[in-house]
C-alpha cells in the first residue's frame, strides 16, 4: 500500500509541511526548515492518563487500570532489555525526554547532528518495551518522589482541586501521575496490557521539524515502522453532567501570595469546533481581561493585580474547559470581579480591543512557525484536533466580536463555573 | 552559520552588541544599565526600570501604552533586573516583528523602539516625581514578586542557600530586597536612582533579530550617546566567592511534602571550561553520576542535578528528596569518586558531545543566541558555539580531576518537613 501524502501550506506565513499516512498506520508529519540548525522529532501515541477503561476488537470486555499507569509506562519505556534509551541518545549528543498528558504520551529528541541515528533510536526504543516486576518496582520510589514534588507545587494542587470540583466522574479529575497509593497496584503485566493496546502504530504519529533530509527520514520510517493491525480501540468514559459538582474549593499551603483559578466547564465538541472555540475563548479573555482592558487597569489601581490573568482552553476525549488563573493578595475579590466583567461582556464587547487582539494572535502564529519546537507544536496540535495547522489563522481572520459575545453568553453560566483557591496557611 | 555578531565600544561607557540572522521573524532591542550591587539602592533601581517600562511623556497612560504595543502586532516593552557576579543589571527591552509582516503597511520597529527610548530618556516625570498611582502599582508588583518567590519551595531553598553561601559579599543580596525595603522607597529616591542609571552606569546596547537594523541602530545609538555618562566604574563580572573555613549547614522546616536539599561547592581554580565538563559529569546531564546513582539506582529522588554559578566559581547541587541525609551522603560520595578520577573517557566524550550539541542549538532561537553572545561579552570572549568542539577537545581527564578537586563543600541548606523538626527552625552548625 502506498503512502498517502498531502502538503499543507500557508501563504500568509510562507511555510508548509507534509502529512503522510504511512503504510504502517502511523501518521507522519514533516516540516523542513533548512535555515535552522536543529531537528526535533516527537513519537506520540493517543494515550494519556484519562484512558483508564478500554478494550480492543481482540479483547472480550473492558478492563480498568490504576490511575497513573500511562505516566508510569512512559517512565519505564526508556529502559529496554539491553540498553537505556537516554544513554543511547547521550552518545549521539542528542537531548531526549518524554511527557504524559491527559490525552497523549510523547517521546522526543532534539539534535543538530546524527539525526538519522537518533530517529532510529527513537523508533526502536518506543516499539520495544521491556517490563519486569523487578524493574517496575525500582521505578516506584522515583515516581513517588515526583508525586511528592508536585504536591509541593501550589499551582498543581490548585489545578487538581479545580478539576475535582468541576468533574463528577470524568478521569480528568485524577492527577496524571496518579497517587502514591494507586501506583502501588501497577505491575509489568498491566503495563504490557496498556502498551499492547495503545502503542499500536494506527494509534500513533511521528513529527519531525527542522533541518533534516526528508528522504532519509522516510527510509528509516519504512524500515522501522511495520504495518500493524488496527485494533479499533474503544475507550469508555463515565457519563459526565453538564454542570460542575462543586462551586468552590479552598486549600491552604505555606505560601505568601494567594492563587485563584476559575474553571468554566464546556460541552465537548468535535476537533475543528473545539479549535475554533479555543480561539474565541482566547480572544474573549484577552479582550475582557487582558493588560489593555479596563478590568486590568482597575485591578492595578486597586493593587489587586500586578500582572494580567492567564487563560487556557483545553479539550480532549469527553471534556472541554476554559481555565482562568492568576494571583492576588485578594484572590476571591478578583475572581468575583472577573465574573462580573464577563456578565457585562454578554451584552458589550470592546471592538477596538477585540481588533488589536486579533493582531496578537497572528503575531503569535508567526513567531511559533519561526521556531523548530513551535512547528512541532503546531503539527501536534493539528493531530490532536484533526485540523490542519494553519486553519487556526483562517479561523482568527473570520472571528467576529459577535461570536465572542455569543461564546460568553452560552458558557459563563453559574452552574458551569467552579473556583479553586490556594491561600496562605495563616489565613486558615 | 549565517549569524552575524559584532561588538563595538561606542565610547568608554557604552558598548553595542549586534546579533543578526535573517531567518528570524522577530527582533529585540535591549538597553542594560550595569552597576555594582548596592544593598541600599538595589530595590530602588529595580523599581525604577519597572516604572519606566509602562509609560513615557508622549504616552503617559499605561492603558494607552499597552494598546499601542498590542496594535503593533503584540510588540512588547519589558523590563528585567538580575545580578551577574557582584553587579546588578537593570534592563529595558523592546521586541517586535519584522517589518515585512505588517499587514496594512504599519511601521513596526521604528515606532516600538521610539517608545522604548522615550520610556528611558523621556519618562513621565512631573518635576522630580513619577505619577503616584504608577508607583503604588509597581511597588505592589515587586511585593507580589517577593511573596511569589516563597510560593515555590525549591526556588526559596536555592535563594536561602545562595544567601548563606555568599554571606558578606554584595551578591548575598538579590535585586528585590524585602517587603519593607519596597514600602519605604520615596519619590526622591526614585528620582535619584533614575538619574544614577542614565548618567552613572555603564550601558550595554543589544540589537538582535532578522530585520534591517540600519535606521534602528542609528536611532538607538544617537539617543544613548546624547546623554553624558560620568563616574561609571569599571565593570568586573568575575569575582570568585571565598570558601568558608568550615562548611555551614542549616536546616529549616516548613509544611512541605518533600525536603529540598541545596548544596554549594566553591573553587579557586580559574578554569571555567573544565568546570563545565566536571559539572556535566557530576550532575549536569541525564548520564551524570547524580542522575544515574542518586535517582536511578537508589531511587532517592525524582530530580538531582548540579549547575555552575559562573562568575562566583561556585557549583550548586539541587535535590528534592524525602531522605536528605542519605541523598547528601551519596552526593558527596559521588563527588569524591570524580575527584579520584573514577570516570571514563567515554563519560567525558558523552558530556562534551552533549554540551557542544546544546551550544549549537542556540543558533535556532533569537533569545538563546543573543544570550550566548551577551555571556561571551561578560567573559571578555567572543567564541562561537562551534568553537567549543576544539576548546573542549583540549581538556583531558587530568584537567577535569584537577577541576573537581578544586571544589570544596561550602554550604548545605535543607528545607525539611515540619514533622522532622518538631516545629523547630534554624538548626545551623
Amino acid at each position: 500500500m502506498a503512502d498517502n501524502i498531502s502538503v499543507i501550506s500557508s501563504d500568509l506565513l510562507g511555510v508548509s509541511y507534509e502529512k503522510i499516512k504511512h503504510k504502517s498506520g502511523t501518521e507522519i508529519y514533516l516540516w523542513q526548515m533548512p535555515e535552522f540548525t536543529t531537528v526535533e522529532s516527537y513519537f506520540v501515541t493517543k494515550y494519556g492518563s484519562n484512558y483508564q477503561t478500554f478494550k480492543t476488537k481482540n479483547t472480550e470486555d473492558f478492563i480498568t487500570v490504576p490511575e497513573g499507569i500511562a505516566h508510569y509506562l512512559e517512565h519505564k519505556l526508556f529502559e529496554n532489555e539491553d540498553s537505556d534509551a537516554m544513554n543511547l541518545f547521550a552518545k549521539t549528543g542528542a537531548s531526549c525526554n518524554a511527557f504524559t498528558s491527559k490525552d497523549i504520551t510523547a517521546y522526543y529528541f532534539s539534535c543538530n547532528s546524527r539525526f538519522e541515528e537518533n530517529l532510529e533510536i527513537l523508533l526502536k526504543f518506543v516499539q520495544n518495551p521491556y517490563f519486569t516486576d523487578e524493574l517496575v518496582e525500582k521505578e516506584r520510589g522515583i515516581i513517588s518522589e515526583e508525586i511528592n514534588m508536585c504536591d509541593d507545587s501550589p499551582i498543581r494542587l490548585e489545578m487538581k482541586n479545580l478539576y475535582k470540583a468541576m468533574y463528577a466522574n470524568h478521569p480528568i479529575k485524577e492527577d496524571i501521575a496518579g497517587t502514591i497509593e494507586s501506583i502501588q497496584k501497577i505491575n509489568a503485566d498491566l503495563l504490557y496490557k496498556c502498551y499492547n493496546t495503545f502503542y499500536n502504530l494506527n494509534n500513533m504519529a511521528l513529527f519531525i521539524a527542522g533541518n533534516f533530509d526528508r528522504d532519509k527520514a522516510l527510509e528509516i520510517c519504512d524500515k522501522f515502522l511495520k504495518p500493524s493491525e488496527d485494533l479499533q480501540i474503544e475507550v469508555k468514559l463515565p457519563n459526565e453532567p453538564r454542570e460542575v459538582c462543586q462551586k468552590e474549593v479552598v486549600a491552604y499551603m505555606p505560601i505568601k501570595l494567594p492563587l485563584f483559578m476559575i474553571g468554566i466547564k464546556l460541552e465537548p465538541k468535535d476537533g475543528r469546533t473545539e479549535a475554533e472555540r479555543s480561539i474565541i475563548a482566547d480572544l474573549a479573555i484577552s479582550t475582557v481581561l487582558g493588560n489593555a482592558s479596563e478590568f486590568y487597569e482597575q485591578m492595578q489601581k486597586e493593587g489587586l493585580l500586578t500582572c494580567p490573568v492567564g487563560g487556557q482552553a483545553s479539550s480532549g476525549k469527553g471534556y472541554s474547559n476554559l481555565v482562568i488563573y492568576g494571583e492576588s493578595k485578594d484572590a476571591k475579590a478578583v475572581s468575583q470581579k472577573i465574573i462580573e466583567c464577563f456578565e457585562k461582556a454578554k451584552t458589550e464587547i470592546n471592538g477596538e480591543l477585540f481588533d488589536i487582539n486579533k493582531k496578537r494572535v497572528y503575531a503569535s502564529a508567526l513567531t511559533a512557525s519561526n521556531a523548530v519546537s513551535g512547528c512541532v507544536g503546531m503539527m501536534l496540535n493539528s493531530f490532536c484536533n484533526d485540523i490542519n495547522a494553519f486553519e487556526l489563522l483562517e479561523i482568527v481572520s473570520k472571528v467576529t466580536s459577535e461570536q465572542v459575545k455569543q461564546f460568553i453568553q452560552d458558557n459563563f453560566k453559574e452552574e458551569c463555573i467552579s473556583f479553586s483557591y490556594i491561600l496562605p496557611q495563616e489565613k486558615q | 552559520m549565517s549569524t552575524f555578531f559584532n561588538k563595538t565600544n561606542l565610547n568608554d561607557n557604552v558598548t553595542l552588541l549586534e546579533i543578526y540572522d535573517k531567518k528570524f521573524v522577530s527582533n529585540t532591542v535591549e538597553i542594560k544599565f550595569v552597576s555594582p550591587i548596592n544593598r541600599c539602592w538595589r530595590t530602588i533601581k529595580s523599581l525604577v526600570v519597572a516604572l519606566l517600562s509602562t509609560s513615557n511623556k508622549n504616552c503617559p497612560k499605561r492603558i494607552d501604552f499597552e494598546k499601542k504595543q498590542l496594535a503593533l502586532y503584540d510588540s512588547a516593552i519589558d523590563y528585567d533586573f538580575y545580578t551577574s557576579g557582584n553587579n546588578q543589571i537593570v534592563k529595558l527591552s523592546a521586541k517586535f516583528l519584522n517589518q515585512k509582516f505588517a499587514l496594512n503597511g504599519d511601521v513596526i520597529g521604528e515606532q516600538v523602539v521610539r517608545m522604548l527610548l522615550d520610556c528611558i530618556y523621556n519618562p513621565d516625570f512631573s518635576g522630580e516625581a513619577f505619577e503616584h498611582e504608577n508607583i503604588a502599582s509597581k511597588k505592589q508588583a515587586l511585593i507580589d514578586e517577593i511573596n511569589n518567590r516563597e510560593n515555590d519551595k525549591m526556588v526559596y531553598a536555592i535563594k536561602r542557600c545562595r544567601e548563606l553561601a555568599f554571606k558578606g559579599e554584595p551578591c548575598e543580596y538579590d535585586c528585590l530586597g524585602s517587603i519593607s525595603d519596597v514600602e519605604e522607597i520615596t519619590q526622591k529616591q526614585i528620582f535619584l536612582a533614575y538619574k544614577f542609571l542614565i548618567s552613572q552606569c555603564k550601558v550595554e546596547i543589544v540589537l538582535g533579530g532578522g530585520d534591517d537594523f540600519t535606521k534602528i541602530k542609528k536611532m538607538v545609538c544617537d539617543e544613548v550617546l546624547s546623554h553624558e555618562i560620568h563616574g561609571a566604574g569599571e565593570v568586573v563580572y568575575k569575582t570568585y566567592s571565598p570558601l568558608k573555613n568550615q562548611p555551614i549547614e542549616l536546616t529549616e522546616y516548613s509544611d512541605v511534602n518533600q525536603a529540598k536539599l541545596v548544596m554549594a561547592f566553591k573553587s579557586d581554580l580559574d578554569d571555567l571550561y573544565a568546570h563545565k565538563i566536571t559539572n556535566a559529569i557530576f550532575g549536569g546531564s541525564v548520564t551524570s553520576k547524580l542522575f544515574v546513582n542518586v535517582r536511578e539506582k537508589m531511587g532517592l529522588c525524582y530530580s538531582c542535578s548540579s549547575a555552575i554559578i559562573e562568575h562566583k566559581n561556585t557549583m550548586i547541587v539541587i535535590c528534592g528528596t524525602n531522605k536528605p541525609a542519605e541523598a547528601k551522603a551519596e552526593i558527596l560520595r559521588q563527588f569524591e569518586l570524580i575527584k579520584n578520577g573514577d570516570f571514563s573517557k567515554q563519560d567525558i566524550d558523552v558530556v562534551v558531545n552533549m554540551l557542544c550539541s546544546g551550544f549549537m542549538s542556540n543558533y535556532d532561537s533569537l533569545y538563546a543566541i543573543k544570550e550566548w553572545y551577551c555571556t561571551q561579552y561578560a567573559r571578555g570572549e567572543s567564541f562561537k558555539p562551534e568553537d567549543f568542539y576544539n576548546i573542549f577537545s583540549e581538556i583531558d581527564k587530568d584537567r577535569i580531576v584537577e577541576s573537581a578537586r578544586s571544589f570544596e563543600l561550602d554550604t548545605v541548606y535543607v528545607l525539611d518537613k515540619l514533622e522532622n523538626g518538631d516545629n523547630q527552625n534554624g538548626g545551623e552548625n
